[in-house]
């Protein structure tokens, strides 16, 4: 365990040392990996459905901020669906406005889920995000789930229902938009999973606020099991066809990469829990302190310093006999009369 | 000469700047209720252009069921539906969007009043600064 903690750190120091350089990098990746899934997913637009475009916008979304992302993300989806027919890219720029407008003007840091969403559940770990939300985010977050994982089945309609339609040549706009509106609605798994996925998301964020001992692993391991009944249930009632195998499969994947989140993040020491207790003029505090797990070294390192600090307390009790020196001053002077003294060197000076 | 304690300072008030500038900074200079008017104001027109795409893809989506509304005149409480619908949604976000935009102003009035705090340390260090060196003779205190 030593041995990760100490990788752990030396990860964490090289971050610190080359912070800004890592962020470049790990910008780039995610946006090279959201990207090249829409081309997958959509890739109607031969245009954009190139490596070079998507090694260039990413390159550009590695300088820009986080929500460079998102925004090209957004524009390549809808370029990809205005390519596939008129009707399908008004009703993806409709459905984009509509999420803007209803719920990203309050929660803009969230909208990485809506891009990333598509892409773990394209990998087949749809698991990860609400998991994560529930982590690192607070309960609001689980609307952004709601829409990422929206915007992924999004794409999945227009794929199943316009692309026959279209390769068919049938140009009834009003028919396409009515079956893709319909193909959204009455999406059972769409549904099934912004329920379970919501549900996981809150449940996580709940159980890792609590003060109970292996809160983070217990709102992970709670959080996958209940993303994985509530899925199963819901696809059994509704007869769905979600193939529970892949679920279980892509949740425990999800699992294993909300753990390396939880090490990176959180990562406390519940084996020397101390329990608090003092007042003040207000209140009784009952404070539970759960220390931060260290490498060796690193506890080495604290113990040096704590012990330094301690040897530089003589100082403070040296001033303090300073103060000391002065108390014994005016005990000696104690016995002389200073008024008639002052009295005295008055009367010389008359 | 360099002084580590205002070198600390201008850091800390120079990254403030950069990370907070365009929104607390910002939201400081409204007055609190001109700030929650203006939010309410913006989200009057989301909301509205909102509902409107909304039930145009309503209207798409059930075409026939609302030309046969529309064909038996039963236009009243057609009207109603929609004007009471956009109501509730108005009323509804228009809370959501007073709550937000009052935790957000007196989040930035509380890291502003910080920063002009610091703002403030840092013009007393200089000014002190500013009396030392008037005091010092040209040529050091050599007599």
């Amino acid at each position: 365990m030593s041995t990760i903690l100490e990788w752990k750190e030396r990860i964490l120091d090289v971050y610190d040392d080359y912070r800004q350089y890592i962020q470049l990098i790990l910008k780039f990746i995610l946006a090279f990996i959201i990207f090249l899934t829409i081309n997958q997913q959509l890739g109607y637009m031969h245009l954009i459905n190139n490596m070079f475009v998507v090694l260039i916008v990413s390159l550009l979304c590695a300088i820009l901020p986080t929500s460079a992302i998102v925004v090209f993300g957004g524009i390549m989806i809808l370029l990809h669906t205005f390519a596939l027919g008129l009707e399908a890219g008004v009703l993806t720029f409709v459905f984009l406005l509509l999420i803007y407008l209803l719920f990203f003007r309050f929660t803009p840091k969230d909208a990485l889920a809506v891009v990333i969403t598509p892409a773990a559940c394209s990998i087949g770990i749809p698991g990860v995000v609400p998991l994560v939300a529930g982590l690192l985010g607070g309960p609001v977050s689980s609307i952004s789930v709601c829409i990422g994982i929206f915007c992924f089945y999004y794409l999945q309609v227009i794929k199943k229902v316009i692309k026959p339609v279209k390769s068919a040549g049938t140009s009834d706009m009003l028919e396409n938009l009515q079956k893709m509106i319909q193909g959204v609605l009455n999406n059972k798994a769409l549904l099934i999973f912004m329920i379970s996925g919501a549900a996981a998301a809150i449940i996580v964020y709940a159980i890792r606020r609590m003060s109970i001992k292996y809160a983070w692993y217990l709102a992970i391991g709670i959080g996958c099991a209940s993303y994985i009944i509530i899925t199963a249930v819901f696809s059994g009632v509704m007869d769905a066809g979600i193939s529970i195998f892949s679920l279980f499969f892509g949740t425990i994947v999800s699992g294993a990469i909300a753990l390396v989140v939880d090490f990176f993040n959180f990562n406390a020491d519940y084996r020397s829990i101390e329990n608090l207790q003092y007042e003040d003029d207000s209140y009784f505090y009952y404070v539970k302190a759960v220390p931060k797990k260290r490498s060796d070294a690193k506890n080495k390192q604290w113990k040096r310093n704590l012990s330094k600090m301690n040897a530089d307390k003589p100082i403070n009790i040296e001033r303090h006999n300073d103060q000391d020196t002065d108390t014994d001053a005016s005990e000696k002077y104690m016995d002389v009369d200073f008024e008639e003294k002052l009295e005295k060197s008055l009367d010389e000076l008359k | 000469m360099l002084s580590e304690e205002r070198i600390e300072l201008m850091t800390k008030l120079s990254l403030f700047e950069k990370r907070e500038e365009k929104r607390y900074l910002r939201i400081s200079k409204y007055y609190r209720s001109d700030y929650i008017g203006i939010s309410l104001l913006k989200n009057f027109f989301a909301v509205t252009i909102a509902y409107i795409l909304i039930l145009a893809l309503f209207v798409i989506y059930r075409m026939d069921h609302v030309m046969i509304t529309l064909n038996e005149l039963k236009l009243r409480p057609l009207t109603f539906k929609v004007i009471a619908g956009y109501l509730c949604i108005l009323a509804g976000y228009s809370v959501i969007t007073y709550i937000i935009s009052s935790l957000r102003y007196k989040k930035a009035k509380k890291s502003v009043e910080s920063y002009i705090e610091d703002l403030k340390k840092l013009d007393r260090l200089y000014k002190n600064e500013a009396v030392g060196t008037r005091h010092k003779r040209p040529g050091g205190d050599r007599r």
